[in-house]
């Protein structure tokens, strides 16, 4: 993996970004909290590396791809571009030979022509690397992308994505839909063609060499034309001028007996021409095919190869920050623990019943006892107490006392009732309750210890309120606080406790 | 003390102790019941950061016997720091005092305190009595101010008697704390214990960090979401001429239903990013995001109003201009920037408000396919980013400890338009504009710039929102 990241260190590549957009899409239809999981852990594993910030993505991608299953849609396109690669460059090559092979066919009676060779095999070649390069300085003039129109093409080409490989199918939708894969897909397009070119010239120079090597042959030039040797040699001399600093023994440019000397005279024959003038010009062919033909193609291929890299190294997609801010951002979790089955609260009723005594003496006259939270006392009117007891147990209260719903509380309370004499005979506490308080175990055991009767009659009655509301303190209490309140009581059976709602 | 800060969450029953444990841990499935008493065993929620647990909130039960164990402590006659040791020891197997005992063993194992109340109800002789207990614990300690109903009047008298007992008072109600709300608790719980800080600053730089990798995660989900849509668009054979009609009503039906499920896939996963649950996750009653995203409520209630779309339109327009007149070295005077702006002004003014039913381009090639879409108005643009950021505003208000009732946040209205693009700054909605023109005209290359742009505007609008 190593290997690949420095490789990568350039930038990542079409193959690459085609591959991030494919994980990309797979991640649509995943839990971002699993994605945060996966991809923290891949940047914890690249800190341990000490890989340096630049080629975490990169290595993102390199896990992604070592856990992958199946294609990814760089090998199909791999697979295509070594297909068309190879088409190209032997097209090329073979087209390159097989030209330079009909040009060169010499059977001892006419030599070659050496203006029929320069118009065919360099000539083309030379004008269209020129108008290649025109187009490119044109384009760098007019600070515009390239375009090529893939999109017509590739729908041409693919028009049935059902039938394709989803690999592939992805990297067709991606080229149509997306800008920058074509862009870069045409650069790459352009380094074919180029690369074809290149074949197409290396094949020529390779048969031109090849043939001079293994034949006997002759080249001569001829014009109706009276342009004479002179005026050869001046061409000649302007086409070599690329090479013509190097050392004239080497025979690369042919000089003007040589040039007069090879000059073919249809009605004279050539059997009156020098046979060491007729091969002097093979050398100048071979360095036009490589100056005019070679050379350009193989600059403008590796122009093309670096306008590709420099796309690929200037494109910046725009998830990448995104995946490496995930690898780098500490994950943050909370466990997620079970839920608590809820259970009543262990009361403890009979453990409390029965430790009580309270002997009541006689006192005439008294209905009811209103037991009253000590926070309510001097906040709620004389008479509204008065009529709510009235309301729920028929008198009104002979006492007011102000007692916490806790046992030592009610201890006191009952030791203070001690010997009332109740109307009737009947005890009754009459209890006003803050209802929005939650019936703790406390309040429920001092209700029990209140319940209880030890023999003698007791009412236990129990006025729910609600939470204070403009100054007033006695309001109705609210459906939930009540049915927790009822809830809580029926509890506390067999004590019977009646309950009211408070309401002003 | 502890190398791992460690809170219990203390208080009186159906306080809120469990909705604030859920709220600063972010998680839906703590119980949470209307119901008091519903916590019976304390539960450990820890917070890790790449695995590591690094603070931990303890949601306890609430006291059943204050009274009666600030009694039994007081009378206690042994050493001060041995009272809990020996409150434990006296009540481990009586079940009265369970709940006593679930709630003091992590604050007898070193826990700071977080005590809970409901501040919007008046102070009662058995807080006292558990303020009491906690301050005789001696342990870092903070009061929460939870007002549960909303109401205010006792809020004075709770921080007089609560200033008494705690280290530190605050409020906080864990059904409508904003993410802001929620570190200021953090930072606060970090100044309680001196050798908590570093622990407490990592979890709350963390949480920030997290916190601007979903809004960075949710503005790119959103900016995907809007390329899919705005390039979408249905073809199909056209094999009889004379069903053209009918043909095309099928097409804007797929269109719509494709277009639905982009935005449901959205929705979800802008929940998932704040890691609520999308089936407790219910949208408000009143919500315009109940409506259907073709019908008119939708479009009358957000979007820009006509004058801004028209300004918007015309901004995205002159851009396009600018182009083409920077192309011929300023020789054509600005004309371009005017004529492609006054076109698109024109076109958002007549053609702004229609919706994909009134926008079926049936485009005959040699009278045998049919074809609906891409959207062509630039008003939808600014609808799909209203409902998202709507949704948006209710995900990251729905708190984590919230169990069904209805709730409405507060929104912008202006001029009968409830959205947030309407608020946006002119150059803002020109933005959208241009990447609404370029998306639907499949310039892929501007498309990305401007993507590239959006992305940001709606990391830094979201942060905004999320700071509200």
């Amino acid at each position: 993996m190593l290997v690949r990241l420095l490789v990568m260190k350039h930038g990542m590549r079409l193959g690459d970004y085609l591959d991030l957009e494919w994980f990309l899409e797979k991640d649509r239809i995943l839990d971002p909290g699993e994605i945060l999981d996966r991809d923290r852990k891949i940047g914890l594993a690249a800190q341990a590396g000490a890989l340096p910030p630049k080629l975490q993505g990169a290595y993102w991608l390199e896990r992604r791809r070592d856990g992958s299953s199946g294609g990814l849609p760089s090998r199909s396109l791999c697979s295509v571009l070594i297909a068309l690669r190879l088409l190209f460059g032997f097209g090329g090559l073979l087209a390159g030979i097989s030209l330079v092979r009909a040009l060169l066919l010499y059977s001892g009676i006419e030599p070659v022509n050496v203006s029929v060779f320069l118009l065919l095999a360099v000539l083309p070649q030379a004008g269209l690397s020129l108008l290649a390069a025109g187009l490119l300085v044109c384009r760098g003039l007019r600070r515009t992308e390239f375009r090529i129109p893939l999109r017509p093409l590739f729908d041409l080409v693919w028009r049935r994505p059902g039938s394709l490989s989803p690999q592939a199918g992805f990297v067709r939708a991606l080229i149509l839909r997306r800008g920058w894969p074509a862009r870069m897909l045409g650069w790459e397009s352009l380094r074919l063609l180029h690369l074809g070119g290149f074949c197409l010239a290396f094949g020529s120079l390779a048969a031109l060499a090849v043939s001079v090597a293994v034949t006997d042959l002759a080249f001569g030039w001829q014009s109706t034309l009276r342009i004479g040797a002179q005026g050869m040699h001046t061409l000649v001399t302007a086409l070599s001028a690329p090479w013509s600093w190097l050392p004239e023994p080497w025979g690369l440019t042919p000089t003007l007996l040589q040039i007069e000397g090879s000059r073919i005279v249809l009605k004279d024959g050539i059997q009156a021409l020098a046979s060491a003038d007729l091969v002097a010009w093979w050398p100048f062919l071979c360095m036009c095919l490589l100056v005019y033909a070679l050379l350009p193609r193989f600059i403008l291929l590796a122009s093309a190869h670096w306008m590709l890299r420099r796309a690929e190294r200037r494109f910046v997609h725009p998830d990448l920050g995104r995946i490496v801010d995930r690898m780098q951002a500490p994950l943050l979790g909370s466990a997620r623990a079970g839920e608590i089955p809820a259970a009543p609260l262990h009361l403890g009723v009979s453990a409390a019943a029965g430790t009580e005594q309270s002997e009541l003496q006689g006192q005439a006259g008294i209905g009811c006892v209103l037991l009253l939270p000590p926070e309510l006392v001097g906040r709620i009117r004389d008479d509204l107490l008065s009529g709510l007891t009235r309301r729920v147990c028929g008198y009104p209260p002979g006492r007011v006392i102000p007692v916490s719903l806790d046992m030592d509380g009610i201890r006191q309370m009952l030791d203070d009732c001690a010997g009332i004499d109740w109307a009737g005979g009947f005890e009754r506490y009459v209890v006003l309750i803050e209802a929005w308080q939650p019936p703790i175990r406390e309040n429920l055991l001092a209700l029990t210890l209140l319940g209880q009767e030890n023999g003698r009659g007791r009412n236990l009655i129990l006025v729910l309120c609600g939470r204070p509301s403009g100054g007033d303190w006695m309001t109705a209490p609210d459906a939930a606080a009540r049915e927790v309140w009822s809830d809580a009581v029926a509890r506390l059976a067999p004590l019977r406790v009646d309950i009211f709602g408070a309401s002003t | 003390m502890n190398s791992m800060p460690v809170f219990a969450v203390i208080g009186h029953p159906n306080e809120g102790k469990s909705s604030v444990v859920a709220t600063l841990v972010e998680n839906d499935r703590i119980r949470i019941s209307p119901r008091p008493g519903e916590t019976m065993e304390s539960m450990t929620y820890p917070v890790s950061i790449d695995g590591k647990d690094v603070i931990a909130f303890v949601d306890t039960p609430g006291f059943q016997n204050p009274v009666q164990t600030l009694g039994w402590m007081r009378k206690f006659r042994g050493s001060e720091s041995e009272v809990f040791e020996a409150f434990l020891a006296e009540f481990r197997d009586d079940p009265g005092m369970a709940h006593e005992c679930e709630l003091l063993t992590p604050v007898r194992d070193g826990a700071g305190i977080i005590y809970v109340l409901d501040a919007s109800r008046p102070l009662r002789q058995v807080d006292k009595a558990e303020m009491e207990i906690l301050r005789l614990t001696g342990r870092p300690r903070m009061a929460i101010l939870n007002c549960k109903t909303g109401e205010e009047q006792f809020l004075e008298e709770w921080k007089t008697e609560l200033r008494r007992h705690f280290n530190m008072v605050r409020t906080f109600n864990a059904l409508r704390a904003t993410f802001a709300e929620r570190m200021r608790l953090l930072e606060s719980l970090r100044a309680l214990e001196q050798d908590w800080e570093d622990a407490l600053g990592l979890v709350v730089d963390v949480f920030a960090r997290d916190w601007r990798r979903r809004n960075a995660e949710c503005a790119a989900l959103v900016c995907d979401f809007l390329r899919r849509v705005l390039g979408m668009a249905e073809t199909a054979h056209l094999a009889d001429p004379g069903r053209k009609a009918e043909v095309e009503a099928r097409l804007v039906s797929r269109l719509e239903e494709r277009i639905r499920q982009e935005e449901e896939t959205l929705h979800e996963q802008v929940c998932l990013q704040f890691r609520h649950d999308r089936r407790s996750f219910v949208l408000p009653e009143q919500s315009v995001l109940r409506q259907d995203l073709f019908s008119r409520t939708t479009w009358t209630v957000l979007g820009l109003s006509k004058g801004k779309l028209v300004a918007a339109a015309v901004a995205a327009g002159g851009a396009a201009g600018v182009a083409l007149d920077l192309a011929t070295l300023g020789s054509s005077l600005g004309l371009f920037a005017a004529v492609g702006g006054a076109t698109a002004g024109l076109a958002a003014l007549f053609q702004g408000e229609r919706l994909v039913r009134g926008k079926v381009l049936g485009l005959g090639i040699g009278q045998r396919s049919v074809q609906v879409g891409p959207l062509d108005t630039v008003q939808w643009v600014f609808v799909l980013l209203d409902r998202f950021l709507l949704h948006y505003w209710y995900v990251i208000h729905w708190s984590h400890a919230w169990r069904g009732e209805d709730f409405l946040p507060a929104l912008v209205d202006e001029g009968g338009k409830q959205g947030f693009t309407s608020t946006w700054s002119r150059e803002a909605r020109g933005l959208c504009a241009e990447f609404f023109k370029v998306a639907t005209a499949g310039d892929d290359s501007r498309a990305m710039e401007l993507e590239a742009d959006l992305r940001r505007f709606l990391e830094e609008e979201l942060e905004r929102m999320s700071r509200l």
